[in-house]
């Protein structure tokens, strides 16, 4: 807002606002285009065939070199790049005009989803260990552990 | 202070701007169907393990079924991108046969889940069989539904294309199916990649 302000004062509103519009056009249209929607399109299906062929190679020969956990790291790697693939090439996100209400209501959701999904574990783990008899707990846990 | 940039408005940039609300609206929506698909997830996540002496995840999933699944929405979501492009150039066969393959994959895509989940029920392996198969059914269950409202809309729209041509609000609705049909494809890509290629490892 002030540096608006300051902007206006500067060099002439409405040359600096008509400047700025064109600029923020200029990038969403870069975005609404077949070329974005094609990088969408062929990022998705690179990170999906990649997981994929990784994930049924191990469970096809059982003895693959990689533990379940690092491929469980590859497979949410795969994952994050995909959703950023998809949030900017077809749902569009970043590419609004300021003020951007709808990246701040993205990120909001995010939190959310994030205090959600991770509290809800770990609360449950918690839990699940304290129904245990406390003598039992420590064993109960390395079993786990080594699932 | 500021002066105000709108300040000669004219009728259509007045629409335009009421159309962006009912658009940012919908996107509210949309934010908190991600929140009803977190909590699935974290249910999911933590009923994974309670099988009740049922078959776990890794006995029941077959990937490269999945991967069809997987490529039927993506692809459907691409060419939903496609349509809104046809629509943005005032083509209207283009948009009506982009959407006419948009339903197909969708269509194809819900078939194949449905198949799955028969399958499934056949062998006894319902939702009545463990925590960890209520959960999976209420998790897929749930975005599969979301797919068939999906679905019923696209319909309805290309009805509405068909009759009214690309009206104002007619392109208001489509670009709302849009967002919706990308969204759906987006939390498919978590349920493929969190629920059969973690299920199997």
């Amino acid at each position: 807002m002030d540096l608006y302000i300051l902007d206006g004062l500067s060099d002439g509103g409405t040359v600096v606002m008509a400047q700025k519009k064109s600029v923020v056009v200029s990038k969403h249209a870069e975005l609404v285009t077949l070329k974005g929607y094609v990088t969408g399109f062929v990022a998705s299906l690179i990170c999906t065939i990649t997981a994929f062929t990784v994930i049924e190679l191990h469970v096809r020969n059982q003895n693959a070199s990689l533990s379940a956990g690092v491929l469980m790291v590859g497979v949410a790697v795969f994952v994050l790049v995909q959703f950023m693939a998809q949030a900017r090439y077809f749902l569009h996100i970043g590419a609004e005009t300021k003020p951007r209400i709808k990246l701040l209501a993205f990120y909001f959701m995010m939190l959310v989803v994030v205090i959600v999904v991770f509290g809800s574990i770990w609360i449950m783990q918690n839990l699940d260990y304290h129904m245990h008899m406390p003598t039992d707990v420590r064993a109960y846990m390395d079993a786990k552990d080594s699932l | 202070m500021k002066t105000n940039p709108k300040k000669h408005v004219n009728h259509s940039a007045a629409e335009h701007d009421a159309d962006e609300k009912t658009i940012f609206g919908f996107w509210i929506y949309l934010m908190t169907d991600c929140v009803v698909f977190a909590s699935l997830f974290a249910t999911y996540a933590v009923l994974h393990r309670g099988t009740f002496g049922g078959p776990t995840s890794n006995e029941l999933f077959s990937l490269p079924y999945v991967l069809v699944e997987t490529l039927l929405l993506l692809t459907s979501s691409f060419v939903c991108g496609l349509a809104m492009l046809a629509a943005q150039q005032r083509n209207k066969p283009l948009v009506l046969a982009s959407l006419a393959v948009v339903f197909l994959l969708g269509a194809g895509f819900l078939g194949m889940e449905l198949h799955e989940f028969n399958a499934l029920a056949v062998e006894g392996n319902s939702w009545h069989r463990s925590g960890f198969l209520s959960a999976f059914f209420t998790l897929v269950g749930t975005h599969g539904l979301h797919i068939a409202t999906g679905l019923l809309w696209l319909g309805v729209v290309s009805v509405q294309i068909i009759r009214r041509g690309l009206t104002r609000n007619v392109m208001r609705r489509l670009r709302m199916f849009s967002i919706f049909w990308h969204f759906l494809d987006v939390v498919w890509i978590f349920i493929f990649s969190m629920v059969y290629l973690m299920g199997v490892l």
